[in-house]
């Protein structure tokens, strides 16, 4: 037995050192290198990344399966929580409309959904236009009572704020030309509009307001890529009159309906385009 | 003398052990992995989103800088790889074109692209 342990005790000392020796050399000096990972071993921010080109394929392609398969990429447990609070984060930073929206759809299309982010949903009225941060007062404008003698004291001055003027709504586009079409090749009236900068390039996710009596709808450039970054369209009802502007300022175009015409290829309803450039920037 | 050699056969089989543990076991993990580290499969799949998301918003900085995000030597080159095979693989030609508009700004074109490129031009 003793003979026994004088044998053992420098094959087990040399195993245990060896092994120790082994998972130094393994975990420290060469450890296995990751150049096939998956997106859900990605770092944090990478995954936001991931996401948010998730949605805008999405809305590129209105491919509902690819945009499932993509998300569960990122094997995360609460998704649609993840993606809602991208949105959140989207709109706290200043994110463009179009990123929120395209996040706000995959959220929704996941069951999420917050009203800050729906408002961002297509058909919604338009999200309220942020504030510059440089007319917000930084105190509150009157001192409230302290409840209670332990409660902080209010401050006791405050700058005083000059009244602001109301500002005008800045004209950002100009309608350049309406068009009504009597089209040959399509049975439904399209309502079509079209966006482009002052240099006539095409502006993509320009976010297009059209309202009538019973509703009101919000169309962003860009979804029909085929047509024109600049291009957006909807399908007129007939008998319903239309107005058109663009969120980002422009005047408010009226009295745009589906009237009968006829056309080559018989009766037809008329279609509608317009298109709105950008103003030429002008001095103050 | 015995000993000794006991003890460098045991270091040898531990050490042995240690690795198998280490590399296969046990192996590091890394869960905070960067784009560049994503398997192929999903550096194309990432290729062909920011493709996507470039149709969108028409903004090629922002393309560019996720494209470089990949971290590829030669990224015209690695993209019009990824296009040919595509085209081979007969994947969606929605996709293909979305890599062919990057492929123009950064000044790839080859004969395999012509078709594709010739649909999204018309």
């Amino acid at each position: 037995m003793k003979r026994l342990l004088r044998c053992l005790f420098p094959i087990l000392s040399g195993l245990a050192l060896g092994i120790v020796a082994g998972l130094v050399y393994t975990w420290l000096i060469e450890p296995v290198q990751y150049t096939n990972t998956a997106p859900d071993r990605l770092r944090a921010d990478a995954k936001r990344e991931y996401l948010l080109l998730i949605s805008k394929a999405y809305a590129a392609s209105d491919d509902w399966t690819v945009a499932l398969e993509r998300l569960a990429g990122l094997k995360d447990p609460d998704i649609a929580a993840t993606t809602l609070e991208l949105a959140k984060q989207a709109i706290e930073q200043g994110k463009s409309v179009s990123t929120i929206r395209h996040l706000a759809i995959v959220a929704s299309r996941l069951g999420a959904s917050s009203p800050v982010v729906a408002q961002f949903l297509p058909g919604q009225p338009p999200p309220p236009p942020a504030i510059p941060a440089s007319i917000l007062p930084t105190v509150p404008p009157t001192a409230l009572p302290s409840p209670t003698a332990t409660s902080t004291p209010a401050p006791t001055a405050f700058p005083t704020l000059s009244p602001q003027p109301t500002p005008t709504p800045r004209l950002v586009f100009r309608l350049s030309s309406r068009q009504s079409i009597c089209d040959t090749d399509r049975a439904e009236p399209l309502l079509q509009v079209l966006v482009r900068s002052s240099h006539g390039e095409d502006v993509s996710g320009a976010e297009v307001a059209v309202t009538w009596e019973a509703g009101s709808i919000h169309l962003m450039t860009g979804f029909k890529p085929e047509l024109g970054r600049g291009y957006t369209d909807m399908v007129m009802e007939p008998g319903v009159s239309y107005t058109v502007f663009l969120t980002a300022g422009s005047e408010q175009v009226g009295g745009i309906q589906a009237t009968p015409c006829r056309s080559s290829a018989g009766q037809r309803l008329l279609s509608t385009r317009l298109v709105f450039k950008e103003s030429e920037p002008s001095s103050p | 003398m015995k000993r000794i050699l006991l003890a460098l056969i045991g270091l040898a089989a531990g050490a042995g052990i240690g690795l198998l543990l280490g590399w296969n076991v046990w192996p590091v993990e890394y869960y905070d992995t960067e784009i560049p580290a994503l398997h192929s499969t999903y550096k194309a799949e990432y290729a062909v989103m920011v493709g996507a998301a470039y149709q969108m918003d028409g903004d090629w900085e922002q393309a560019a800088d996720r494209l470089a995000a990949l971290e590829e030597t030669d990224i015209g080159a690695w993209l019009r790889d990824l296009i040919h095979e595509s085209i081979a693989a007969g994947q969606d030609p929605v996709s293909i074109r979305y890599l062919i508009s990057m492929a123009d700004q950064l000044g790839v074109r080859s004969d395999i692209m012509e078709p594709f490129a010739e649909e999204d031009d018309g």
